[in-house]
């Protein structure tokens, strides 16, 4: 795949993310804890999009701000923080999987533990069964999508980055990211439209 | 507008912070296949929203975090204090081969040797300075003869200068005395 341009950024001093970055950079440990407490949810999520065992995706959120913790010295503000953040984790993320590292644990199994354990306040036992069912079709779906289009929708859907940030993180181009998007989203929608068809039959059926 | 411009107008408007454009909107009301693939985006969505709760951490993960990051740091120390010593070892054995060569250099100097092997003056000069040591010794020599002549009494004296002549008695040298 076509390579983003290294085009040099117009720093973003606004983003107070990259003054607590550079404070960081000159020995503020202070800063990098408001940096981990800030985004560690927001990384463990994400993590979680990309490595099935949940121990291994917060092991592997862990990692990734040791990574920033490492890498402080060479941080230069040229994009928001949180696009240089995703940039270290989607690395990693795609390393590990690189590596075939990922433990075979069932994460529906793990996904309906943790419904168990929280569910919604207004919730009924059916509703919950049927909406935690639909988010383990979803995330066998996400799964099924190659990895760079499941990184870049995630960064886009889940994350709320632009194009650009989207492409920056991932160091594609914006239209790469763009047409990745398009892919992905047409490929979920087509399981999307066949899952619906098949509840209709199912329904049918009983 | 086009229905095959519409699908990125969609995307546009949701990922790029671009609002939809008046005419995508005008089109997408009077063309039932956009209608269809704009509901089929909405639902989509409405599925992928599904996946946004906020993760439930396990217990301990700050604790694990922080310990971890400990030990980064603690490695990091390590690894500075390591680095100085290997630097330190470099430093030190270079000092050493330099102060090795330059003692080799000090006492492979000319000056450091004997000079007369390179000086053939001052080797003349010393063979001289032999040369009057062994006329000293000479000297010495003659001045213990000289000695020696005068313990003699003349009796002694006169029998030296002739070897034939009698030898003197006991009261010869009480005579002489």
């Amino acid at each position: 795949m076509k390579k983003r341009d290294e085009a040099p950024l117009r720093p973003k001093m606004t983003d107070p993310d990259v003054e607590l970055m550079l404070a960081f950079k000159n020995g503020d440990e202070e800063s990098f804890v408001k940096l981990y407490e800030k985004y560690r949810n927001r990384i463990v999520h994400f993590t979680r999009r990309f490595l099935q065992d949940p121990a291994q995706n917060e092991e592997a959120a862990q990692d990734v701000f040791l990574k920033l913790y490492k890498s402080r010295t060479q941080y230069k503000p040229t994009a928001r923080f949180s696009t240089f953040l995703f940039r270290i984790a989607t690395n990693h993320c795609l390393n590990i999987q690189a590596r075939h590292d990922t433990k075979l644990v069932d994460r529906n199994q793990e996904l309906d533990e943790r419904h168990d354990v929280h569910p919604t306040a207004n919730s009924t036992p059916e509703t919950e069964a049927q909406t935690s069912e639909l988010r383990t079709t979803l995330n066998k779906m996400l799964f099924g999508l190659p990895e760079n289009q499941r990184a870049a929708l995630v960064l886009c859907h889940y994350e709320g980055m632009s194009y650009k940030e989207a492409s920056i993180a991932l160091e594609l181009t914006e239209s790469a990211v763009k047409s990745l998007i398009h892919r992905a989203r047409e490929k979920l929608s087509h399981q999307l439209k066949l899952l619906k068809q098949r509840e209709v039959v199912g329904h049918a059926m009983q | 507008m086009q229905c095959s411009e519409i699908q990125e107008a969609l995307l546009e408007a949701q990922y790029n912070s671009k609002s939809l454009p008046p005419q995508a909107q005008n089109h997408i009301l009077s063309c039932s296949h956009c209608q269809t693939l704009q509901n089929s985006s909405q639902s989509l969505d409405a599925f992928l929203e599904l996946d946004r709760e906020p993760p439930v951490l396990r217990p301990g993960f700050d604790t694990r975090f922080y310990a971890k990051l400990e030990e980064l740091k603690q490695t990091k120390t390590d690894s500075r204090i390591e680095s100085f010593v290997r630097k330190f070892q470099w430093w030190f054995a270079g000092a050493m081969a330099g102060a090795t060569a330059l003692v080799l250099v000090t006492l492979n100097q000319p000056e450091m040797q004997d000079p007369t092997l390179f000086d053939p003056d001052l080797s003349l000069a010393m063979e001289l300075e032999l040369v009057e040591d062994l006329d000293l010794l000479a000297q010495l020599e003659e001045l213990e003869d000289f000695d020696v002549i005068t313990q003699l009494n003349s009796l002694e004296l006169d029998t030296l200068g002739d070897p034939v002549a009698p030898k003197p008695t006991k009261k010869d040298e009480v005579r002489i005395q």
